[in-house]
């Protein structure tokens, strides 16, 4: 009767419980069960990143790095354009929580992308992370960019959900693609124009 | 979850969005709401060519796929522009949650598929004003 146990929770605990409760499952899930591979987990063997890591792991690290570097962009849009701020606010605040999420299950020395995934130095983004030169000074051109990286990165996390060993987490993936797709066309609406001070 | 419960889950959504889609599509005017028909008559159409999809995938699975209701309730009064505008939202907004599921349930090309209609679901839900949500699909979250 597994099917049971796996139907959602009817009594709504708190976002935050929630939000606790299925990163320490994917903890638990992601890293395994022996206490071997939860002291490797807190010590140093973590940061060989080699065959050590949990794949699911190595998938996770990847989505975070890919996350991290749209929000770094978003940001730095924002900065660059502030008439562009309350457009963007929304995606500031959806990418805040896959990367809170995110960085719940991955262990310190692997956040960055430095993963046994051969791809990690191609995540989402990488090549337009964290400068705000990086961001035109047009706000239609800024705007593509950003709809390019969301692009990116809905396509990213679909692979991701899509090698992920776990269920649960593939589930998670896949709503965090979806919810960057969701951004690729919110931003198809903005009204560049609307940030064109500095034309 | 098992993979065929997901898919029959899923199944047993889009029958209900192909009914609910066919009575919305009846209700809106194309005359004077021609953009919202035809928002509503593509959705029709793809989770028409959904329900068939999941079907044929059940059968694969060797599973008897499960059939649809006579009829169902919908969400609200459903008359109104507004209220035509909110049903078509809710089952967007169902069939993201079945999806999600089916994401986690099934794996490969089945997984892959769910991903697709998953994305689907959430974009098309702007469409019919949702606002973008941080996981689509996930009510606990």
């Amino acid at each position: 009767m597994s099917a049971r146990s796996a139907l959602p929770r009817r009594a709504r605990p708190t976002r935050r419980a929630v939000l606790a409760g299925t990163a320490a499952g994917l903890v638990a899930g992601l890293s395994g069960c022996t206490s071997e591979r939860d002291s490797a987990r807190r010590g140093g063997r973590r940061r060989a990143a080699g065959p050590d890591v949990d794949p699911d792991v190595a998938v996770a690290s990847e989505a975070l790095a890919g996350q991290r570097a749209v929000l770094d962009l978003v940001v730095a849009t924002q900065d660059a354009h502030p008439a562009l701020r309350r457009d963007l606010a929304p995606l500031v605040g959806t990418h805040e929580a896959h990367v809170k999420l995110l960085g719940e299950v991955v262990p310190p020395g692997l956040a960055g992308g430095a993963t046994a995934v051969p791809s990690a130095s191609a995540t989402p983004a990488a090549a337009s992370r964290r400068s705000s030169r990086a961001v035109p000074r047009d706000p239609a051109k800024a705007l593509a960019d950003l709809v390019a990286s969301e692009q990116q990165l809905t396509d990213a996390t679909k692979q991701h959900a899509f090698v992920a060993e776990s269920g649960a987490f593939a589930r998670l993936l896949g709503s965090m693609a979806a919810a960057a797709a969701q951004h690729v066309v919110v931003l198809g609406a903005v009204d560049p124009g609307r940030g064109g001070g500095r034309r | 979850m098992t993979p065929v419960e997901a898919m029959q889950a899923a199944l047993a959504g889009e029958h209900a969005a192909v009914y609910v889609y066919g009575v919305v599509g009846g209700r809106v005017s194309v005359s004077t709401e021609p953009d919202l028909w035809s928002r509503v008559r593509t959705a029709y159409t793809l989770h028409r060519g959904r329900r068939d999809q999941l079907v044929s995938m059940l059968r694969t699975a060797e599973a008897e796929p499960v059939a649809s209701e006579v009829s169902y309730d919908l969400p609200t009064p459903a008359t109104s522009t507004e209220e035509l505008t909110a049903a078509a939202l809710l089952l967007e907004q169902r069939c993201s949650a079945v999806y999600a599921d089916m994401v986690g349930s099934t794996s490969g090309a089945n997984r892959q598929w769910a991903l697709e209609a998953l994305e689907d679901a959430a974009v098309r839900s702007l469409s019919f004003g949702a606002e973008p949500d941080a996981f689509p699909g996930i009510a606990e979250l």
